[in-house]
């Protein structure tokens, strides 16, 4: 059978060599990030340019006006002669000035494609003339998915522009101030996480998306301690302890008590104070109807915010038989912990490589699933109840996590939402 | 070229390809970097939902680049084109491709001499826009399928119908309707909609029927190659139905009637455009400016072949598919009414009745669902309530 390809026992994964290998790309539903462009336009601010084919542009144009930010994105289609013979610097900086002269952005970013990545565009030339004539900032990025899975990675290349704009901003040390790297919807500032930083003497804290200008994100430079809550936020963390000083501690969103009870005493560790989270556990523990999941089958893709295996763990614990894990990449380093903890608790837990050619084949593996996490699970699992848990619709931390997860569930098994719908009316897949 | 801001870039020629392509139980190749294919799938297809592999991608990286790792691209695509057991497999090309020189036709004559089933190359840069990479497909299609066969009296095939410029198939109904009520046979229909068993038949029909540009170039093939004539034209509204089916019979359309003082401007595909244009003075009298997305001077030539057209040009008309260029035309020209999809509106700055109507190749899937009509008596109906015409 063909879906024995595209899928490996729990048991049996040991190392990333074990994980199905996609001999070409199929669906492939989620890149396990946000796009690069949109990433960065989480600068306050900032405008982005994007010079590139018909066909790379036409993607993030697609992302930009599905998730709203087009506003801020403009685009100048290129020729391929143009690309290949260098012809289109002059169009590129006369592009950029059009766009200065129309929005008078505080960053003004240009983003290359593959095709620039490839040939080795240098846009040097063009961006510091850019920076002569106008006196603003100028961020130079590449989506490129022909570098995913390498290093640098496009969103590594996203980061390191960040990081070229940090660098030289640190003046102080403000002991006072945490950086929570890897948000992309804010955490609530009323919220539990922000309630315990400002307990632990934290009275300024900063996250990328709520800079209401360019002078708070060069506040970000001045922090004593980066807090990283998503795997892709260590890539600009790693960069700040390596090159501004900056430790971080990487405590990655989870939805498993016990987990977060983890993630909780690592930060206590790191920021050598303790912290009064138990009434926050015990009021979720009250809130948390688990009966709703009692041996049930389950799913869990790869488009949730967090990770697939750390909710497959966390909803065995709370009673369900996590049937599938479908995954995009080779397990992360720090997930490695959950499949060893899968394999003794849930052996009959498969993992599957969504982006194999031959899962779309036989959807009929999954009609026992009553309940699917991430869309991209949902796509599969035609007969389950789909619960996003996506990263547009809400951040959350701590124990706040698994409170989000059962308000989740019990609002789509009541009312139930359809996996199309997720994708084509609220534009969760993009 | 000039910024776009507040439109979408129109597809690319391997996502025109696989509309063309998609339907017919085939495997079809993207020779790019990952996403390639996944962009097709998750924007503008969405045949893709649930339904069998088809569209795949070939997840270039970095070092396949450098290193030039054809022969194992080769054996991927030969090994998956084996397991699936397609009607055929498609190799089409990428801006990664087109730069680093790819020999997409030595790589599609590898894969075929390890094939059974049809190898097709189709050369896409994804520079190109959509038109283009369909009308190759489309020939290509033709080329490795159709063969000379006897001729079926009173049979068509339509031609350039892919999603999109048409939209939800829903939309061609009533030219389906038209057809099979005047005892036309229906033998194929091109750019989806019809299995490969039928288009393979598609040497049979007795007169082709260009509904979309696209559909042109592989008009003129099937002339020359199997004597098919063809006629370029939608009917919309329900009087030139009847003088559509007097075209389909090889009279020409008679020119519209006297316009009245109201103007109405329309953008979008040429054929589309030109057939409602053909309705709004035909039968409601409004004088009617088009403003083609895609480059359309071939359809105002007169090959052979060619037994009638809905493509009455006027001096107004324009290719363009500037943003800029767009809006100004849209504010600045004393039209009443413009027709165009959604996303146009958003040029709109003076106060004119704007009336929606979706070009996937514009929009994407964003108005896919959308409640709304072009063709027949439904786009009679459909045209009318927006302009408030009882």
């Amino acid at each position: 059978m063909l879906i024995e390809k595209t899928r490996i026992k729990i048991t049996d994964l040991k190392s990333k060599n074990d994980f199905p290998f996609a001999p070409l790309e199929a669906v492939g539903p989620n890149l396990s990030g946000w796009g690069v462009v949109e990433t960065s336009l989480l600068l306050p601010g900032s405008v982005c340019l994007m010079v590139g084919p018909l066909a790379c542009l036409r993607h993030s144009a697609f992302m930009a006006h599905a998730r709203g930010f087009f506003k801020r994105f403009y685009m100048l289609p290129l020729e391929e002669m143009d690309i290949v013979m260098g012809k289109h610097f002059s169009k590129v900086e006369a592009a950029l000035k059009e766009i200065i002269l129309k929005e008078n952005p505080q960053i003004l970013l240009l983003a290359g494609t593959c095709c620039d990545h490839i040939l080795g565009t240098d846009y040097k030339e063009v961006i510091q003339a850019i920076k002569n004539e106008f006196g603003i900032e100028v961020i130079y990025l590449v989506m490129a998915p022909l570098t995913i899975g390498l290093k640098p990675s496009p969103f590594e290349i996203a980061y390191t522009a960040l990081f070229e704009f940090l660098k030289n901003k640190r003046a102080k040390e403000d002991k006072k101030a945490i950086n929570i790297l890897g948000t992309f919807l804010p955490l609530s500032e009323q919220g539990e996480l922000y309630t315990l930083l400002n307990e632990a003497g934290f009275e300024r804290i900063y996250q990328i998306p709520t800079c209401r200008d360019i002078n708070d994100l060069k506040c970000m430079a001045e922090a004593s301690l980066n807090l990283v809550i998503h795997p892709l936020g260590n890539i600009l963390a790693k960069k700040m302890e390596k090159g501004m000083g900056i430790p971080y501690i990487f405590c990655p969103l989870s939805y498993g008590l016990r987990e977060i009870d983890n993630q909780y005493q690592r930060l206590e560790e790191g920021l050598k104070r303790r912290l009064n989270y138990n009434h926050f556990r015990e009021a979720a523990q009250k809130k948390l109807s688990v009966d709703i999941l009692k041996s049930k089958r389950v799913a869990v893709g790869c488009s949730i915010n967090g990770s697939p295996f750390e909710l497959a763990c966390a909803l065995k614990e709370f009673g369900a038989e996590p049937k599938a894990v479908f995954a995009r990449n080779v397990p992360k380093p720090y997930e490695w912990e959950y499949i060893k903890w899968l394999s003794e608790n849930s052996p009959e837990t498969y993992v599957y490589n969504v982006a194999h050619p031959y899962l779309n084949e036989e959807l009929k593996a999954f009609d026992d699933i009553e309940i699917a996490f991430g869309v991209d699970a949902g796509v599969y699992c035609s007969k389950a109840v789909n619960i996003p848990l996506s990263r547009y619709q809400n951040q959350v931390f701590g124990y706040e996590s698994p409170i989000w997860l059962f308000e989740e569930l019990g609002e789509n098994i009541s009312q139930e939402v359809s996996n199309y719908d997720w994708i084509y009316k609220y534009n969760l897949l993009i | 070229m000039d910024l776009l801001h507040n439109l979408l870039p129109l597809p690319s020629g391997y996502f025109g390809a696989s509309s063309v392509l998609y339907d017919l139980g085939g495997l079809i190749v993207v020779y790019g970097p990952a996403g390639g294919a996944w962009h097709i799938n998750i924007e503008d297809e969405p045949r893709w939902y649930r339904g069998k592999t088809t569209i795949v991608g070939a997840g270039l990286l970095e070092m396949d680049v450098i290193l030039g790792k054809d022969p194992e691209f080769v054996e991927r695509i030969v090994s998956v084109a084996r397991d699936l057991n397609r009607n055929f497999v498609a190799l089409c090309g990428t801006p990664v491709s087109a730069i680093i020189g790819v020999d997409l036709k030595g790589l599609t004559q590898a894969i075929q001499k390890r094939l059974n089933t049809p190898v097709l190359c189709i050369k896409t840069s994804g520079t190109e826009s959509y038109l283009e990479g369909a009308e190759k497909a489309a020939l290509a299609l033709a080329k490795t399928f159709l063969e000379p066969t006897v001729k079926i009296p009173r049979s068509v095939n339509i031609l350039g119908a892919i999603h999109l410029d048409m939209g939800h198939p829903q939309h061609l109904e009533p030219l389906l309707s038209l057809l099979n009520e005047n005892n036309w046979k229906v033998i194929s229909i091109w750019g989806g909609y019809s299995s490969l068993e039928q288009i393979k038949h598609s040497a049979s029909a007795s007169l082709n029927i260009v509904v979309g540009l696209s559909g042109v170039s592989l008009a003129r093939y099937m002339y020359e190659k199997f004597d098919i004539p063809y006629i370029v034209g939608i009917p919309v509204g329900r009087k030139v139905q009847k003088t559509y089916l007097s075209l389909l019979e090889g009279i020409p359309p008679t020119l519209p009637q006297t316009p009245n003082s109201q103007k109405a401007l329309v953008i979008g595909e040429p054929i589309v455009s030109y057939s409602l244009k053909y309705f709004l003075e035909a039968e409601l009298g409004i004088k009617t400016i088009v403003i083609s997305v895609l480059p359309y001077k071939d359809l105002l030539l007169s090959p052979k072949g060619l037994k009638g057209s809905f493509i009455i040009p006027s001096k107004e008309d324009i290719y363009t598919c500037s943003e800029p260029r767009i809006a100004d035309l849209m504010n600045k020209s004393d039209v009443d009414y413009i027709i165009a999809d959604p996303l146009y509106e958003r040029l709109l700055y003076q106060k004119k009745k704007f009336i929606p109507l979706p070009h996937i190749a514009m929009s994407a899937r964003f108005y896919w669902d959308m409640d709304y009509e072009y063709i027949g008596p439904r786009g009679e109906e459909y045209f009318k309530k927006q302009l408030g015409i009882t």
